[in-house]
């Protein structure tokens, strides 16, 4: 199912009519059914897989929440020497039973995934050897939302095994959350106990919603459709063909392919933002204007800050307090110093975030490249924060001005953009080529091409790019100002209904061309 | 008190944590922070905070993490 299409607009229509139909405390029950239809549309092999991963992470949270209570009800009966064997047992099953549900939802992710992948890999070495075997792992076909729904298993597995909140006992409950459609193709990463609170409660139909929620999903629509589809052409056409361009228009459609995939993912990120808030549902945000960052560490609390927030509290924590973190800690703060060491932890789990987020992204090596960019700007940026200050007081910068401020965010842009030279590159060979490329081909004439760059785009599509654009970095600076909801108070509504329709009539104009039909980047991941 | 307020200065010295209550949600300290500080309050005070005790409602006052460490010296 497209979702700027007339097939989603009935099916959102229709969800929430019934979901407002049907008493309240059945109403989630409108969403399972929704949840299945939806997933369904994208063909029925695939629902095993969701049903699987659903099936094993909701026993196995029950299992474990009938140990740590029957561990619990050994510690209040055993004396004061036997408590502290009793603990350690009780952790050790826990533990046990928690590892092994991460690895059986983890398996089939990584094979269809990352089969083709690694074999690869390995069947290179091997050719070394002169060992020639085919690649049989390649074009498996990753089932729809599997890098989000094995995530949120997986998180709501070890939330049961930390104790912080109980296992739920409905498995159709359950299955909601897991299936939850407006999560499932894109995000955001949502906690069990914090969106099924919201998906279970009682939601009362509210006509202010009703408009906050069609302006939102209207928003976001135009983002994908007027922005990210536009551009798409351009970017593509260049990128393909950069041996035809020197380094001006190259890196101007790097740039574009920032502004394409921020438009594209937060269009989708608004219109499912915008369709819960009808219901009453409230999804976690997953951007914080991330244009706006002053650092690359910033940027990623900004960008997709929810798959962030799962890395941090499932590999970052527990690598960096883990017991090799400590022992890591110690032995480096008698060699390096206090600073060193009590960073060092940090820096191991850091890695271990960075070649996962880069996995994540794709089985590719331009993917672990582009993690690792981040993760040594990231790491020197806390490791050289001294010598950081030290130049700043020495060359007299005041951090607070205004110039300062926009030189680092103008620097965090042009460095996220240099990193997806690897990220948008189909393999690590036409990264390097572009690169070198770019690098060794300066066209000054090029600089016209930019400068008229919208008569370059398509026809009549370039002022709504051009319009859209600049409304997008507009909304951000007064987001970030924090006056947006001000504004939007305060714009008469005459106004407000003419934007209104002029995005809505540019959807119509654009939905039915061949370009809308794309599907939003990351459901590909 | 003193010595964990001590600690936590070191690491940022530029909050107020005889003040601040909202460390965790208002976003104050960040991952590194707080790796640190539990690292050196381990240490320092001969507990083991680990990664299950990582709660906003732990770590949002120097108060509620000093709670935190006398529950757990018991």
């Amino acid at each position: 199912m497209n979702l700027v299409s007339l097939h989603c607009l009935v099916f959102a229509a229709l969800t929430i009519l019934l979901y407002f139909v049907i008493p309240g405390k059945a109403r989630w029950v409108v969403l399972l059914a929704a949840n299945i239809y939806f997933y369904l549309s994208y063909g029925p092999v695939y629902i095993v897989f969701i049903i699987l991963c659903a099936l094993i992470s909701y026993l196995s949270a029950i299992v474990l929440e009938k140990k740590i209570a029957q561990s619990a009800q050994k510690l209040k009966e055993a004396s004061a020497e036997e408590k502290d064997a009793i603990r350690r047992a009780g952790l050790k099953q826990k533990k046990s039973i928690c590892t092994i549900t991460v690895l059986l939802i983890l398996a089939p992710w990584i094979v269809i995934k990352y089969g083709g992948f690694i074999m690869q890999n390995v069947l290179s070495v091997l050719s070394l050897f002169k060992i020639n075997m085919e690649n049989t792992l390649t074009g498996l076909i990753l089932p729809l939302g599997m890098s989000f729904y094995v995530f949120h298993a997986i998180g709501y597995v070890v939330d049961v095994y930390r104790g912080k909140y109980p296992a739920e006992k409905n498995f159709f409950k359950y299955f909601t959350f897991v299936s939850f459609f407006p999560h499932i193709t894109e995000g955001p990463f949502s906690r069990f106990n914090e969106l099924g609170k919201e998906i279970f409660s009682e939601h009362r139909f509210s006509y202010d919603r009703l408009c906050e929620g069609c302006a939102r999903i209207l928003w976001g629509a135009y983002k994908k459709v007027a922005i990210a589809d536009i551009l798409a052409g351009y970017i593509n056409t260049t990128l393909g063909n950069y041996e035809d361009y020197g380094f001006i228009l190259i890196c101007f459609a790097v740039v574009l392919y920032s502004f394409r995939i921020y438009a594209d993912f937060s269009g989708y990120m608004d219109m499912m933002c915008g369709f819960c808030h009808i219901l009453g549902i409230e999804l976690s945000e997953n951007f914080k204007q991330p244009f706006m960052a002053k650092t690359v560490d910033e940027y990623w609390r900004r960008w997709h800050i929810t798959l962030g927030r799962w890395f941090r509290d499932y590999v970052f924590y527990p690598v960096s307090m883990s017991k090799t973190g400590s022992r890591l800690s110690k032995w480096a703060r008698g060699k390096w110093g206090a600073r060193t060491g009590k960073l060092i932890a940090g820096h191991l789990a850091l890695f271990f975030v960075w070649t996962a987020t880069g996995l994540w992204h794709g089985a590719n090596w331009t993917f672990l490249v582009w993690g690792y960019l981040n993760f040594i700007v990231i790491l020197s940026t806390t490791q050289l924060e001294e010598t950081y200050k030290g130049i700043k007081t020495k060359l007299h910068i005041n951090s607070d001005s205004f110039i300062w401020k926009a030189f680092c965010v103008g620097r965090t842009f042009v460095l996220i953009s240099i990193f997806r030279f690897f990220s948008l590159s189909p393999d690590m060979g036409t990264a390097l080529s572009t690169i070198a490329h770019a690098f060794t081909n300066f066209r000054i004439k090029e600089i016209n091409h930019v400068i008229f760059f919208f008569k370059n785009i398509s026809g009549e599509n370039v002022i709504l790019w051009d319009i859209g654009i600049v409304v997008l970095i507009i909304v951000d600076v007064l987001c970030e100002k924090g006056k947006w909801e001000e504004a939007k108070k305060k714009c008469p509504a005459l106004i407000r209904t003419v934007i209104y329709a002029l995005m809505l009539l540019t959807l119509i104009i654009l939905a039915p061309g061949e370009d809308v039909a794309s599907s939003f980047m990351y459901a590909n991941f | 008190m003193d010595e964990l307020l001590s600690i936590m200065s070191g690491i940022r010295d530029d909050i107020d944590f005889t003040k601040e209550t909202k460390l965790i949600d208002d976003e104050l300290l960040d991952s590194f922070d707080i790796i640190s500080i539990v690292s050196e309050v381990n240490e320092h005070f001969g507990v083991e905070i680990n990664v299950d005790d990582l709660l906003p409602e732990n770590f949002n006052s120097a108060e509620a993490l000093y709670a935190l460490i006398k529950k757990m010296q018991g």
